[in-house]
């Protein structure tokens, strides 16, 4: 085990860290004591480090704590390493003990909605969908697209028979016996796979973390593998004002170029007017936990997203990730829609 | 054209007042040609070795008249008098940046003389800026005395409680801050008066000039520790280069070059999960100094991209000794004086002594940039500004 | 301590009595300790009677001190390269002196403190714990001021008066305003630590003892959760006693000249490090964030540094004609109120009052639980729990009501400006580094980077002093501790400051250039 302590050692308190933590913007420090406080500041003193109990659950994991830390401090790792020390069963956040329970029932960390039944699409394909337990049951049409885009750029995909939620959401509330458990599960499933795409940037970053895997994300499938020019689509007469989200776990756990390329694919399609929000990657709050655990939290930081959106007048928030989709889903305008979604909608 | 690279730059960690160019010591007497002012303003930076001063005249005309107007664009107000013995270029140059360090609390309209009220007015909830901790250290580095310290409770601040300057920047530009502000100042006598940094960079002159004109008061800006001028002009900086079309991609660390004989064609950069190879035609490392970690301590870090170009750190002594003498300590003068060499058209130089022909350094990695403090981002604007030039040259 | 000690254990017997202390409490050698609660298994082949005082106080302290006491227990650890039959040597030797011991396998040591190296060869758990001096001393002068003692910092003895073999008059020097009082005392008690023999000198005698000087290194961290030693002969570098948020390695063991040499010795910081890193493995890159050296008194007899014995020894000058002089040297920290029930025993006998020492059973202040405060985060408040003991209500109810009380001053030990208003308001508080070592603000990493401002802003209120100097005074104190570690993290921590305190205050000219 990586020794945290040591590795956060070389804080020299600029202050980056706090200044960039959208949910100190949000709530201010007396309420969340920021990413220094929780990732480098509290560990120090082993034996308390219960008392960050009480708002280390609010931290989003956006990563923009580490990405501007001229120590490249591994705060965020920090963070979640403290949770998995905190964690109990009986003193877990209603939100979190809902997702074990559905872990438990379900194999998925929220409740399944839809009974349609998908499970046997044994593609003869060398590409393995990893759908994600939004995609499969809350925002459905993002499993629907992405396989529907698959199909049309010929890849034959096939999904694992008894997949379960790839571990990701337990990472975020310190639950790692179900976290080992859910692994261990899906890597009898994932005989034979091949290439690996995946819908939700957390399955993508989880699968790498922690399963040794190399999926990629279903961008930069599309990009890197299938290549923009066997993209062909619809003509359109219609414009409509679309504004890009960049997903945390998109842009900053797996990588910069993958927001490259969704802005590369959006110049493709005709009828489609990009408008630029500020600071397009600010955190929407759907990551870390926070939806589950503080949705109040989560709401808030969504609602200031959407404002920026409606500033710049877009009409589409696009968005390449499930949770953003479903967090930022809960306002009502501007219309929000998952990436592979709005590609499948164009694509022939 | 793409700038890469992770972390916050060293200009965004500038501390105190930003001025782009300030020359050592406090008491210039009259100098009388450009040249020797210019030599007097670039010496602390051992940049010049081998340029000739015209071209560096040139040079710096052709980055002001580049940069300021920008700059403004972006709600930075800049102002560059070159006669002024006290700066090139200047965001003091503004009516409202002042810092209490007494190189800067002088500028051209902001007169800080005897007969003026001055008053320090501090926001219960604000950290970072106690009026009366400054009153105090106003008067004894300016000598002034008649300087007030007041509090003031403004809701959007108070509410919030123990908030850093840049949340309330955050949230000033959707709220009436400045109008419980302009309420607060109103209650004064004073004809100036001081507020900690609290406005965002889009709103920064808007806001100054609104308070100014509602409350009929003189208003400038007391820099803190932490406050925000340093990341101000890097959040200007890099709208100036999105609007230029520089491509910017975040979060990625540079860990190998990949080489053809002395001329180097690609570089390696990983982000948390993935790695890519870059190729170019020209490369510029400016990769910061110690603090804002482009240079390193020790030696076992493998993702310094240093190491792989194989540069030559070295320490140039800095010109103003006396800077030195007040560090006592060979470490901290070691640390704030290493930096990689570069030749005097800004190609790095390798621990072997070859000179690489497509990798040029700019900024603070570069020696001599750290010490003196106090003086100034001017001359790490101006190797930015050869390096890139050198750099097209070449084709 | 050992003055404080004793000023407590007489006022509760209903003695009414005064110390001085020339700097602030705990200067001495007990500021500058490891902070080390023995269970006395060091001394348990070298030194028995010291082993034997170290494991009956020990358990004492814990009933009476608990409140400045993390009671983490101690590992003692063999490394393969040592003397594997010396284990047999210390069982047998804590066996005899009392010290409570128990051998352990290497994968319970592992499995107690995944730092340790792998190369533990044998180990013993033994009843260790880690103490704060600081906490310690205060507990003990309140204590006392609340039996009506008078408690003084910041007065420096100058002079007795010795006439007709009796010290007739004291007189000493307010340090903070040079004034001159005297004061006519029946009994001088000399608890001067490793001053002892400078004072016994004012009255023209002399105590024969040597001055051992010794470093220790903090790091950032607690990379222990129990106090660990080396299972060997003691030498250098053998210990690490994590401590509130930090651990520290000690110690080495010089002869000095001068009782003032506090001076640390660069190369003593390298061997703490190689030394300890053979214990704790990842000590090579944890961040050393201080260093300083103590003196320590030894009692004469010839022998060197590490094989003079620790007890102590009370001293009746009256044999050699000064009738009320007393002076008590030598000893330890965890043997402190030892030292002073026997001193204070004889003191009550020359002055031929009744009274016997309640302090192996009268708590210095009254453990308690941390308080949950409605709207408030947890962590400065349990902080607060292990700093005060039971001053914390009145410390806790200032942070409440005052108008800035709840802010955070200091982020590196979460340590709010209430806590620094409280101690500010008190008489006795006049530096910056007075309230640091009642709060704890500036101890962290960053070594006060920010909040030697803040801390400058609360004693404003309170001094008439120019910030400025207050400033200055403090850094110019905390450098002997920052330059020896100026490599790594620790390097660039100072390198940013410097660019803080310039940029923003220009602090470096203003203070003269001497800040550094």
């Amino acid at each position: 085990m990586k020794d945290h302590l040591i590795e956060t050692s070389g804080c020299i308190k600029c202050g980056a860290c706090i200044n960039e933590c959208p949910v100190i913007a949000i709530e201010g420090v007396q309420r969340f004591s920021g990413p220094r406080n929780l990732g480098v500041d509290a560990p120090r003193f082993l034996p308390d480090i219960g008392a960050t109990a009480d708002n280390i659950m609010m931290c989003t994991t956006c990563w923009r704590c580490e990405e501007v830390c001229p120590a490249n401090l591994p705060i965020p790792e920090a963070v979640l390493h403290v949770r998995r020390q905190i964690f109990s069963a009986p003193t877990m956040l209603y939100g979190h003990r809902r997702i074990a329970e559905n872990i438990d029932r379900y194999g998925r960390s929220v409740e399944p909605k839809n009974t349609h039944d998908q499970e046997s699409l044994r593609g003869k394909g060398n590409v393995m969908y990893f759908p994600g337990c939004i995609s499969k049951e809350r925002i459905t049409s993002i499993y629907e697209s992405s396989v529907g885009v698959l199909d049309k750029v010929g890849t034959d995909p096939w999904i694992p028979e008894g997949w379960v939620c790839c571990g990701a959401p337990l990472e975020k509330i310190g639950d790692w016996d179900r976290l080992r458990m859910l692994r261990e599960e899906n890597l009898t499933r994932f005989e034979g796979r091949g290439e690996i795409v995946t819908s939700c940037p957390g399955c993508t970053s989880h699968l790498i973390a922690h399963y040794n895997l190399e999926p990629l994300h279903t961008i930069e499938f599309l990009y890197e593998n299938v290549g923009i020019s066997r993209l062909r689509f619809k003509p359109n007469e219609r414009t409509i004002r679309v504004a890009l989200h960049h997903p945390c776990h998109l842009a900053r756990t797996i990588g910069p170029h993958a927001i490259d390329y969704a802005y590369s694919i959006l110049h493709e399609m005709p009828g489609v007017k990009l408008v630029e929000m500020e600071d397009p990657g600010a955190c929407c709050g759907g990551g870390g936990g926070v939806v589950a655990g503080y949705p109040d939290i989560a709401l808030n930081l969504a609602t200031e997203k959407m404002r920026k959106a409606r500033e710049v007048g877009a009409e589409l928030l696009l968005a390449p990730c499930p949770f953003c989709v479903l967090n930022l889903g809960r306002l009502d305008f501007p219309e929000i829609m998952e990436f592979i979604s709005f590609v499948n909608e164009r694509l022939e | 054209m793409a700038v890469v690279g992770r972390a916050i730059t060293a200009t965004a960690l500038s501390t105190g007042c930003v001025t782009l160019f300030r020359p050592p010591g406090i008491m210039l007497s009259p100098l009388k040609t450009d040249f020797e002012m210019l030599n007097r303003l670039i010496s602390p930076f051992n940049l010049i070795v081998g340029q000739k001063p015209e071209s560096i005249a040139c040079a710096l005309d052709e980055l002001r008249g580049f940069l300021m107007p920008r700059l403004e664009e972006q709600g930075l107000p800049m102002s560059g008098d070159f006669n002024q013995s006290r700066c090139l270029i200047s965001n003091i140059g503004s009516p409202y940046s002042c810092s209490i360090n007494p190189k800067y609390s002088e500028n051209g309209r902001l007169d800080l003389s005897e007969r003026k009220t001055v008053a320090l007015l501090g926001f219960l909830g604000l950290r970072g800026f106690d009026p009366d901790l400054a009153a105090s250290i106003f008067k004894s580095s300016v000598g002034r005395r008649g300087i007030r310290a007041y509090w003031t409770q403004i809701p959007e601040i108070r509410e919030r409680y123990d908030v850093s300057p840049s949340e309330v920047a955050a949230r000033s530009d959707h709220s009436p801050l400045e109008e419980n502000i302009g309420r607060s100042m109103k209650e004064l006598d004073e004809e100036f008066i001081g507020i900690p940094p609290i406005f965002g960079l889009s709103q920064y002159q808007k806001k100054m000039n609104h308070l100014e004109r509602d409350t009929g008061k003189r208003i400038f800006e007391v820099v803190t520790p932490l406050s925000l001028p340093g990341h101000r002009l890097q959040t200007a900086l890099e709208k100036v280069a999105a609007r230029e079309g520089c491509r910017r991609l975040k979060g990625l660390t540079a860990i190998d070059i990949g080489f053809s004989g002395n001329h180097a064609s690609s570089v390696t950069v990983r982000s948390r999960s993935r790695e890519q190879r870059i190729t170019f035609s020209k490369m510029i490392l400016a990769s910061g100094n110690l603090v804002s970690g482009g240079l390193v301590t020790d030696v076992d870090e493998p993702d310094q991209i240093v190491a792989p170009l194989q540069a030559d750190i070295s320490r140039l002594p800095s010109t103003i000794s006396a800077s030195d003498a007040s560090l006592g300590s060979q470490a901290l003068r070691s640390a704030m004086t290493t930096g990689i060499r570069t030749d005097a058209d800004f190609h790095i130089v390798c621990r072997k002594g070859e000179v690489l022909d497509n990798v040029f350094g700019a900024g603070s990695a570069l020696s001599g940039f750290s010490l003196p403090t106090g003086v100034g981002l001017g001359g790490v604007m101006f190797t930015a500004w050869i390096a890139a030039e050198n750099a097209m040259e070449g084709g | 301590m050992t003055g404080a000690g004793i000023a407590r254990d007489l006022a509760l017997r209903g003695t009414s009595v005064m110390l001085l202390e020339k700097e602030d409490f705990s200067n001495g050698a007990t500021g500058r300790s490891h902070g080390m609660l023995h269970s006395g298994g060091r001394y348990a082949v070298k030194d028995p009677e010291s082993a034997m005082e170290c494991a009956r106080e020990g358990a004492t302290l814990k009933k009476i001190a608990s409140y400045c006491i993390e009671d983490t227990g101690g590992l003692f650890i063999g490394i393969e390269a040592d003397d594997p039959t010396f284990v047999n040597l210390f069982l047998r030797g804590c066996a005899g002196t009392g010290v409570q011991a128990k051998e352990i396998t290497t994968k319970e040591a592992l499995s107690l403190e995944p730092r340790l190296s792998s190369r533990v060869s044998s180990s013993v758990e033994v009843l260790d714990a880690s103490i704060d001096p600081f906490a310690l001393t205060l507990g003990n002068v309140e204590d006392a001021r609340d039996c009506g003692a008078e408690i003084l910092n910041y007065r420096a003895v100058h002079r007795f008066l010795v006439k007709e073999g009796r010290i007739q008059e004291v007189v000493f020097e307010n340090l903070r305003n040079g004034s001159r009082e005297s004061v006519r005392p029946e009994i001088v008690v000399n608890a001067s630590g490793a001053w002892a023999d400078n004072v016994a000198s004012l009255a023209g005698l002399r105590i024969p003892m040597s001055i051992d000087r010794g470093t220790l290194v903090v790091f950032n961290g607690r990379l222990v959760s129990r106090l660990v030693n080396r299972l060997r002969m003691p030498s250098d570098g053998d210990i690490i006693v994590p401590s509130h948020s930090a651990s520290i390695v000690g110690t080495t063991s010089h002869k000095v000249d001068s009782v003032e040499d506090f001076v640390v010795d660069r190369s003593d910081v390298d061997l703490l490090i190689s030394e300890g890193q053979r214990m704790v493995p990842n000590l090579r890159y944890a961040r050393a964030i201080r260093a300083y050296a103590g003196v320590r008194p030894l009692l004469g007899g010839g022998k060197e540094g590490r094989d003079i014995s620790r007890t102590y020894r009370v001293i009746d000058h009256e044999e050699e004609g000064v009738d009320n002089l007393v002076s008590i040297v030598g000893g330890k920290l965890t043997t402190y109120r030892l030292m002073a029930e026997k001193t204070s025993d004889l003191i009550m006998r020359k002055l031929g009052s009744a009274g016997h020492c309640i302090t192996a059973s009268e708590p210095i202040s009254d453990p308690m639980a941390a308080k949950t405060v409605r709207d408030f985060l947890v962590f400065p408040l349990i902080r607060m729990n292990r700093k005060y003991g039971d001053e914390q209500t009145d410390i806790i109810d200032g942070c409440m009501t005052s108008l800035r009380g709840k802010e955070i001053l200091c982020t590196c030990e979460e340590v709010l400006r209430g806590e620094a208003e409280y101690f500010c308001s008190r008489e006795d508080v006049v530096r910056l580094s007075d309230v640091m070592r009642r709060t704890r603000i500036g101890m962290g990493y960053c070594q006060a980077g920010l909040c030697i401002f803040d801390m400058a802003s609360v004693m404003m209120e309170h001094s008439n002093e120019e910030p400025l100097d207050l400033i200055g005074q403090y850094l110019r104190e905390r450098w002997k501790g920052v330059e020896p570690v100026l490599f790594g993290s620790q390097l660039r921590q100072e390198v940013f400051k410097r660019y803080l305190y310039d940029g923003v205050y220009q602090l470096e000219s203003l203070l003269g250039g001497e800040a550094h």
